[in-house]
C-alpha cells in the first residue's frame, strides 16, 4: 500500500492521533522526494511556460480540400531529418520533404523527384543527378547541387550530432554544375536510389541548417508540398499548403500544383482508446495505428472507413539462434518452422488484420521470392518426423535426448506486441513435444542479450524499402554487434548479400536477394510469422491518401468529401 | 523562523544530492546500449555508426566521470540537451511545465472542493446512509485506476453527452475531465480524512463551549471546527502533490495533453539520460519546496504552531 494512504488509514482507524499524524507525514515527506524520483514526475515552476493554445478541431466544416485533423500516435523526438530515426517524425517529413527520386509501393518505375534526371556510371560509383531548376525550399533557399552537397558535408561531420547514416561507401558530392550533382561512392552502393525514394539523406536547406540549430529541430524548412509552420513539442504540428509547390510526380500522381488540402492538425495522441473516440467525437478526421480490437467497430460504423497498407522490408519473425543448442541444429529449427500455425496468430489475437508471413522479406519488398511460400507450412507430423530424425524422442510431455530434455528459451522484446503471439507459440511447440521458456526483457538491454546469443529465440522486425536489409539481420559480419541475432553464418549468403551492394543492373540484383532468401529458408534461422501492416480508419469521404515507400501517408492528393 | 528556514533549506542539499546520484546510477547501471536501438531501420549500419552514436551520447566516458561532468555542469545552471531532441533539457521541460502546472493545481482545486464536502457532510451525517454513501464514493475513488476512471470519463463526458472535448489541452473545457481523473483518487483520501478529523474535532471541549455560547450550528461548524481539523488536510496536500505529479504520466497520456508527465516517460523510454536527470532533480526541488511551503503554512492555520 502507498505510504500516504496506509498512514490516513491508520488515522482514519483512529490508530494515530493527529499529532502522530503530522509527524509521520513529516517524515514521509522528508523521504518522498527519493520516492518521487523513481515513480514521479515533477514541473519546474521557475522555468518560463511557453503554452501555446491548440487550433480548434477542424472537423467536420472542412469541404472540398479542406483542413485536415490526423491523430498521430506518437510523438517526435526531433524534426531534423537528420538526427532522428523515428517513424513519427518520418510521416512529418514525408509531407513536408520531397525525394531526388520517387518510387511507390508496389510500382518498380523510378519517378523523378526534385532531379528530373539520373544517370549511374557503369562501375555503380558515380550517380549524377539532374536537378529542377525551378523548386525552392520553404524558406526561399533555392534547391541545388550545392544544397546536396552540403546535405552529405553536414552528415559527414561528428560534431553536428547527426543520427542518419551515411551512405555505405560514400566519398563525396560533387557540384558538377549549379543544378548537376554528382555523388560519388569508393564502393559501389546498389541499394542507394530505393533507399533514396524512401525518404532518407533528404536535401536540406545549406544557410538555414548552417545557422538555425533550433529551428531544424522544430520546423524545417523542406521542398514538399507541405510546410511544417508550427511544431508544439509533445502536442501537435501544423502543416500549411505549400502553395508554390509544382514539382509532384505527376506521372505517379496524375496532377501537377500545390496539394489539395489547405492545412494538416498534426495532433499526437498517444492512447489508442483517446485517439478512436477523437475520430468518434469528430475532433479528428483520420488517426492511424488503429488496434485490433477496434477494427470490427470502425469497419461497422458507416460514416469510417479503414484504409490498410502492406508494409516494406522484413516481417514480424522469430530469429533462432544458430549456434546455442537446441537451435543450432538445422533440423530442429526447421521441426520449430512447421510446428507453428500462423493463422492461429494472425485469426485469433490480430483478428484477421495481419496476414500470415512467410521468408524473410515483406511481399510487398523488392526482390521478394514468392518460392519462400514453399517453405515450412503447418505440419505437426512432419515436426515430430525431423525431431525423431534429429534424435529427440518423446519422454512424458516432451522430448530428450541423452537424457537431456529438448528445452529452448524464448527472449521475448517487452512491450513490442509479441506477448500473445509468443504463447501461443509455446503451446505449439508443445504438441510437437518441445518445451519452451518464455521469459521478457525491455529495450534496449535486450539487444546486447541477444547479440551474447543468451537465447534460442529472438522477436524482431525492421523496416526497410530495399532487399539490403537481409544484410543486417543475416550477414556474419553483423553476429554480436549488429543485428544478426540468429548468430547466423552461411558463406555463400554472405556472398550473395555482399555483390547485392556492387551490382548496378538491379534486375540482376534483385535475383541475388531471391537465391539468398531460398538458402536462408532453407537453413530455417528464423520462423516468419505475420506481415506488417499500417491500420488508419477515417471519415469516409476522404480520398487521395498515398504512401511513402515506408508506408508514411502522402497527402499531396488527400482530400475530404464535403 | 528564518533560522528555521536555512535549516530546512540546507538539509535540502543532500536530498538532491541523493537523488540525482540514485537517477544516474539508476539510468546508467542499466546494461543495455541504447546506441543499437537509435540505429535500427537505419539503412546499412556500421559499427562505426554504433561508436559514433555511442560517442554523442556520451556513454563512452566511466560512469563516475559522466556524474562528476555532469553535476559540474548542473552546477552552472547548465542542464545540457537531450540526446534525442537535440534541444536544451532547460528550455524542454520548460515548455511541458505550464500545461503540467495547470493541470496539477486544477485537479488540486477539485479534489479538495470535492473531497472537503463528501467529507463534511459525511462527519455531520455520521453512520447514516449519507455518510456510507459519500464513503462508498471514497472508497471507489481511492481504488479505481486513473486510466481507467479517464477513459470512462471520456466515453460519458464526451462521446455520450458531448459535453468537453475528448482530448484535454487548450481551453478551459479541456481540462476539467482531465482534472477530476487526476484529482479522483485524492479528493478520496480528503473526504476520508476530513470526515475522521472533523469528528475528532467535534468531540472536543471547545466546540462544546461555543454551542453553548449559542453560536449557530453553520458558524460553529465553518469557523470552528472545519478550520482545525483542515491542518491535517493542508499536510497531505504536500504529500499528495508529489503523486498528482506522478500520476499526471498516465493523466496526460489518456488526454492527449502535452506536459512533464509524458516528457519524462518519452524520455525514460528512450534513455534520454540528460533529459530524464533534469526532470528528476527539478521534481525533486519542486517536492522538497513544496512540503517546505505546507510545514510552513501551518502557523498560519494553527498560531499556537511556531518555529524557532
Amino acid at each position: 500500500m502507498r505510504d500516504d494512504v496506509k498512514l490516513v488509514d491508520e488515522f482514519v482507524a483512529g490508530w494515530l492521533s493527529r499529532r502522530e499524524f503530522f509527524i509521520r507525514a513529516a517524515a514521509l515527506g522528508l523521504a518522498a522526494p527519493v520516492v518521487s524520483a523513481v515513480i514521479g514526475t515533477g514541473a519546474d515552476a521557475s522555468a518560463a511556460p511557453a503554452q501555446a493554445s491548440v487550433p480548434r478541431p477542424a472537423s467536420f466544416q472542412a469541404a472540398g480540400g479542406g483542413v485536415l485533423t490526423f491523430g498521430a500516435w506518437q510523438t517526435p523526438d526531433t524534426m531534423d531529418p537528420q538526427k532522428t530515426g523515428l517513424a513519427a517524425t518520418g510521416r512529418i517529413l514525408a509531407n513536408a520533404f520531397d525525394p531526388l527520386v520517387w518510387r511507390f509501393p508496389g510500382d518498380e518505375t523510378f519517378y523523378p523527384g526534385l532531379a528530373e534526371s539520373w544517370e549511374v556510371s557503369p562501375d555503380g560509383l558515380e550517380y549524377t543527378f539532374r536537378l529542377r531548376q525551378d523548386v525552392k525550399f520553404h524558406n526561399g533557399e533555392p534547391h541545388d547541387a550545392n544544397a546536396v552537397k552540403y546535405t552529405y558535408d553536414r552528415l559527414n561531420d561528428p560534431a553536428n550530432g547527426t543520427l542518419e547514416t551515411v551512405p555505405r561507401g560514400f566519398n563525396r558530392v560533387d557540384v558538377v554544375d549549379p543544378y548537376t550533382a554528382k555523388v560519388v561512392f569508393d564502393t559501389p552502393y546498389a541499394p542507394y536510389l530505393i533507399l533514396l525514394a524512401a525518404g532518407n539523406w533528404r536535401t536540406l536547406p545549406p544557410k538555414y541548417a548552417a545557422e538555425n540549430v533550433e529551428g531544424m529541430s522544430l520546423t524545417p524548412p523542406g521542398t514538399g508540398p507541405f510546410i511544417i509552420k508550427e511544431y508544439v513539442a509533445g502536442s501537435y504540428a501544423v502543416l500549411e499548403r505549400n502553395p508554390d509547390y509544382n514539382w509532384a510526380p505527376e506521372a505517379y500522381f496524375g496532377r501537377q500544383g500545390p496539394a489539395l488540402l489547405e492545412r494538416i492538425d498534426w495532433r499526437i495522441i498517444e492512447e489508442p482508446g483517446t485517439r478512436a473516440s477523437t475520430l468518434e467525437s469528430g475532433e479528428t478526421n483520420l488517426i492511424e495505428e488503429i488496434v485490433p480490437a477496434q477494427y470490427e467497430t470502425f469497419k461497422a460504423n458507416p460514416d469510417l472507413q479503414i484504409i490498410e497498407q502492406a508494409t516494406l522490408g522484413c516481417p514480424r519473425k522469430v530469429h533462432l539462434n544458430c549456434t546455442k543448442p537446441p537451435t543450432d541444429d538445422k533440423l530442429v529449427r526447421q521441426a520449430m518452422n512447421y510446428a507453428v500455425d500462423r493463422r492461429v496468430i494472425t485469426d485469433v489475437i490480430f483478428k484477421t488484420t495481419v496476414e500470415p508471413a512467410f521468408g524473410p522479406l515483406e511481399k510487398l519488398t523488392p526482390g521478394y521470392n514468392p518460392a519462400v511460400e514453399a517453405y515450412y507450412p503447418y505440419d505437426p507430423e512432419k515436426a515430430k518426423q525431423l525431431l525423431d530424425e534429429a534424435g529427440w524422442v518423446m519422454d512424458g510431455d516432451y522430448r530428450k535426448k541423452d537424457g537431456q530434455e529438448l528445452k529452448a528459451l524464448f527472449i521475448v522484446i517487452a512491450k513490442d506486441a509479441f506477448d500473445e503471439p509468443a504463447q501461443v507459440i509455446q503451446s505449439q511447440f508443445k504438441q510437437v513435444g518441445i518445451n519452451l521458456e518464455l521469459t521478457s526483457e525491455a529495450e534496449p538491454t535486450v539487444f546486447n542479450t541477444y547479440n551474447r546469443g543468451d537465447q534460442n529465440l529472438a522477436n524482431i522486425f525492421w523496416w526497410g524499402a530495399d532487399p539490403e536489409s537481409l544484410y543486417s539481420l543475416y550477414h556474419s559480419s553483423q553476429i554480436e554487434k549488429g543485428f544478426n541475432w540468429a548468430h547466423y553464418t552461411n558463406p555463400e549468403v554472405d556472398r550473395l548479400l555482399e555483390l547485392g551492394y556492387e551490382e548496378s543492373d538491379q534486375e540482376k540484383r534483385m535475383d541475388l536477394y531471391r537465391q539468398a532468401q531460398v538458402l536462408i529458408m532453407e537453413d530455417a534461422p528464423l520462423i516468419p510469422v505475420w506481415g506488417k501492416k499500417a491500420l488508419m480508419a477515417g471519415q469516409k469521404s476522404m480520398t487521395g491518401l498515398h504512401f511513402t515507400l515506408n508506408i508514411y501517408p502522402l497527402h499531396y492528393n488527400t482530400m475530404l468529401g464535403g | 523562523m528564518s533560522k528555521y528556514l536555512v535549516q530546512r533549506l540546507v538539509l535540502a542539499i543532500p536530498v538532491l544530492l541523493g537523488v540525482s546520484i540514485t537517477v544516474f546510477l539508476m539510468m546508467h547501471l542499466i546494461p543495455g546500449d541504447p546506441a543499437l536501438a537509435m540505429l535500427r531501420g537505419q539503412p546499412t549500419v556500421t559499427e562505426e555508426d554504433i561508436e559514433r552514436v555511442r560517442h554523442q551520447m556520451g556513454l563512452d566516458d566511466p560512469i563516475p566521470v559522466q556524474y562528476l561532468k555532469y553535476m559540474g555542469r548542473v552546477l552552472q545552471g547548465d542542464f545540457g540537451e537531450s540526446v534525442k531532441a537535440h534541444r536544451p533539457v532547460l528550455t524542454m521541460i520548460g515548455e511541458q511545465a505550464w500545461p503540467t502546472i495547470q493541470l496539477a493545481v486544477a485537479a488540486m482545486v477539485a479534489a479538495v472542493v470535492i473531497g472537503v464536502v463528501l467529507g463534511t457532510i459525511s462527519a455531520l451525517r455520521q453512520n447514516t446512509w449519507v455518510d456510507s454513501l459519500s464513503m462508498l464514493v471514497a472508497l471507489f475513488g481511492v481504488s479505481m485506476p486513473s486510466f481507467w476512471f479517464g477513459l470512462i470519463l471520456i466515453y460519458v463526458f464526451s462521446l455520450r453527452l458531448g459535453w468537453f472535448p475528448v482530448t484535454g489541452q487548450g481551453g478551459w473545457e479541456r481540462l476539467v475531465l482531465p482534472a477530476v481523473a487526476l484529482g479522483m483518487d485524492f479528493s478520496a483520501i480528503t473526504a476520508r480524512l476530513v470526515r475522521s478529523s472533523l469528528l475528532e474535532v467535534l468531540r472536543q471541549d471547545y466546540i462544546l463551549t461555543a454551542r453553548a455560547k449559542g453560536l449557530r450550528e453553520q458558524v460553529v461548524i465553518s469557523r470552528h471546527a472545519l478550520r482545525n481539523a483542515l491542518i491535517a488536510v493542508v499536510t497531505i496536500i504536500g504529500l499528495q502533490f508529489g503523486y498528482l505529479l506522478g500520476g499526471a504520466v498516465v493523466i496526460e497520456t489518456v488526454f492527449a495533453r502535452q506536459g512533464i508527465g509524458r516528457l519524462a516517460i518519452t524520455a525514460i523510454l528512450s534513455k534520454d539520460f540528460p533529459l530524464v536527470q533534469g526532470i528528476v532533480l527539478l521534481a525533486a526541488l519542486v517536492y522538497v519546496g513544496v512540503n517546505l511551503l505546507v510545514d510552513l503554512s501551518y502557523s498560519l492555520l494553527d498560531p499556537r504552531i511556531h518555529y524557532q
